[in-house]
């Protein structure tokens, strides 16, 4: 479970991820798609990238270890470190 | 003397009785059929469970409609109430003088009165950094809006204003302490333009602690809302609009708590006095009193009492806003003297002279002298 596959990501977890981070970026869910840039589209700053890691771990369980919280700046990353982490957590229990 | 009057020449209200001057005039003059919503109304404030108390928010508040939904999130009741009072208020002298240029809003300024900002932001991210397992999970963007300051500080940058922007604490007179400061401020020179008031966010937290600390008199709901007025120096715009009322006078004092509440209702009676004074105003002549503390138990006959010491027994008539209101704390003096601008300009109140007073708790006191003004606009204008 260790490759990055866009497989690892459920269309539900997906959909959750894609929800909050519509949500911090004040936008419809589906003014969002994978080729924005959340910075040069949405005007996101750090700040909101830390509320994003902040609530996929509040309202997701999943958290994501601190040398991996990079500035989130679009949905593909957000599927594939979301996707790992949660695979990494299913695996563990 | 005239010299230290001040025009207000405008104003933007957020009330329970909805947004502006009429709606409050309308439901003052019938204030049985004023219509009161539950926290978790469309527009209310939602968050925790409310104690079993009456409120009234802020009537057709809709501020993804006033404000826009970009930011929303990470502002506080507190900021959008005060920034959707302060578009109303520059909206209203745009249409009447045009919009401020740039050199304009940086002689143009905001003064807030509140009692501690957000109480309910300050109560949720503090207990968020006692609960939550790791810093970033504290919501970062959360924490301007716990500072007192945010609401006249984010409005300032919604708006441009560059002039002088400050935000005073003060309880139930936080509205008076606001426009005395807005005051100095102007004649001093400091500013050409200020927008002076108050504002009080209805929260769960602020609603337990009147509920547990029985605080508030019988029947008084929870209420909540924002008034900034923009004040100008007397005659500043002589070809401009005809202002809502000019402000004679603006006192604050206090006492030791610890004297008890009879040195308290004095030093009000004394404060009133002076302010009647330096406005060249005999209290005979003065036609209406707004009562701040007519919705506090106890206070309330602290301060009539101090009132009958300056007025004798009657007096003029009392306008008690807070049946509308309900008791609105540190928007209190701020969205009485708009109750009492209200009324005039719709003819239920005396005109002449009004005088608006606070007493807090803690010992402080206050009270503004206002004139109607002559030509005072019409109804809707």
């Amino acid at each position: 479970m260790t490759a990055p596959t866009e497989s690892t990501i459920s269309a539900e977890l997906r959909d959750k991820v894609r929800a909050i981070i519509a949500d911090v970026l004040e936008v419809d869910a589906a003014e969002l798609s994978e080729a924005n840039s959340f910075a040069d589209d949405f005007e996101a700053d750090s700040l909101m990238s830390i509320e994003m890691f902040s609530r996929f771990e509040r309202d997701l369980g999943i958290s994501i270890p601190q040398d991996e919280l990079v500035d989130l700046d679009d949905l593909g990353t957000a599927y594939e470190l979301v996707g790992r982490h949660s695979a990494a957590e299913a695996t563990s229990v | 003397m005239t010299a230290a009057v001040l025009d207000i020449v405008g104003c933007g209200v957020l009330s329970p009785a909805g947004s502006g001057l009429d709606p409050l005039a309308a439901a003052l003059a019938a204030p049985e059929g004023s219509a009161a919503s539950g926290p978790d109304a469309p527009d209310g404030p939602g968050g925790e469970p409310f104690p079993p108390l009456e409120v009234r928010p802020v009537a057709d508040f809709r501020p993804q409609e006033r404000l826009g939904r970009k930011g929303l999130s990470r502002l506080t009741r507190s900021d959008q109430l005060v920034m959707a009072a302060c578009g109303e208020a520059l909206a209203g002298l745009a249409r009447t003088a045009g919009p401020l240029d740039e050199e304009a809003r940086g002689r143009t300024g905001i003064v807030v009165g509140t009692g501690t900002g957000s109480v309910r932001r300050l109560a949720e991210f503090t207990r968020d950094t006692f609960v939550q397992e790791r810093p970033y999970m504290v919501n970062p963007s959360h924490f301007p809006g716990t500072l007192m300051n945010s609401p006249a500080g984010q409005s300032a940058i919604r708006y441009g204003l560059t002039g002088v922007n400050s935000t005073l604490s003060g309880g139930p007179v936080a509205g008076l302490s606001a426009l005395r400061f807005a005051r100095n401020a102007l004649l001093g020179g400091h500013a050409d333009r200020l927008l002076a008031g108050g504002v009080e966010e209805l929260s769960a937290q602020s609603a337990w602690a009147w509920y547990r600390t029985g605080a508030l008199g019988p029947g008084v709901a929870v209420g909540e809302g924002s008034a900034v007025f923009v004040l100008e120096r007397a005659g500043a715009r002589p070809h401009g609009p005809a202002p809502l009322g000019h402000l004679l006078a603006c006192e604050l004092r206090s006492t030791d708590p610890a004297e008890g509440a009879a040195a308290v209702g004095r030093r009000l009676a004394e404060c009133v006095g002076d302010a009647l004074r330096g406005a060249g105003v005999a209290a005979e002549d003065v036609a209406v009193v707004v009562p701040g503390a007519a919705g506090r138990r106890g206070w309330s006959a602290v301060e009539e009492r101090a009132l009958r010491r300056v007025f004798g027994d009657g007096g003029p008539p009392r306008l008690a806003a807070q049946s509308v209101l309900g008791e609105t704390h540190s928007a209190g003096a701020a969205l009485h003297l708009a109750a009492l601008l209200a009324c005039w300009r719709d003819g239920t109140a005396p005109g002449g002279t009004g005088l608006v007073t606070a007493v807090g708790p803690d010992g402080q006191v206050g009270c503004l002298v206002v004139r109607r003004a002559a030509d005072a606009a019409e109804p809707g204008a």
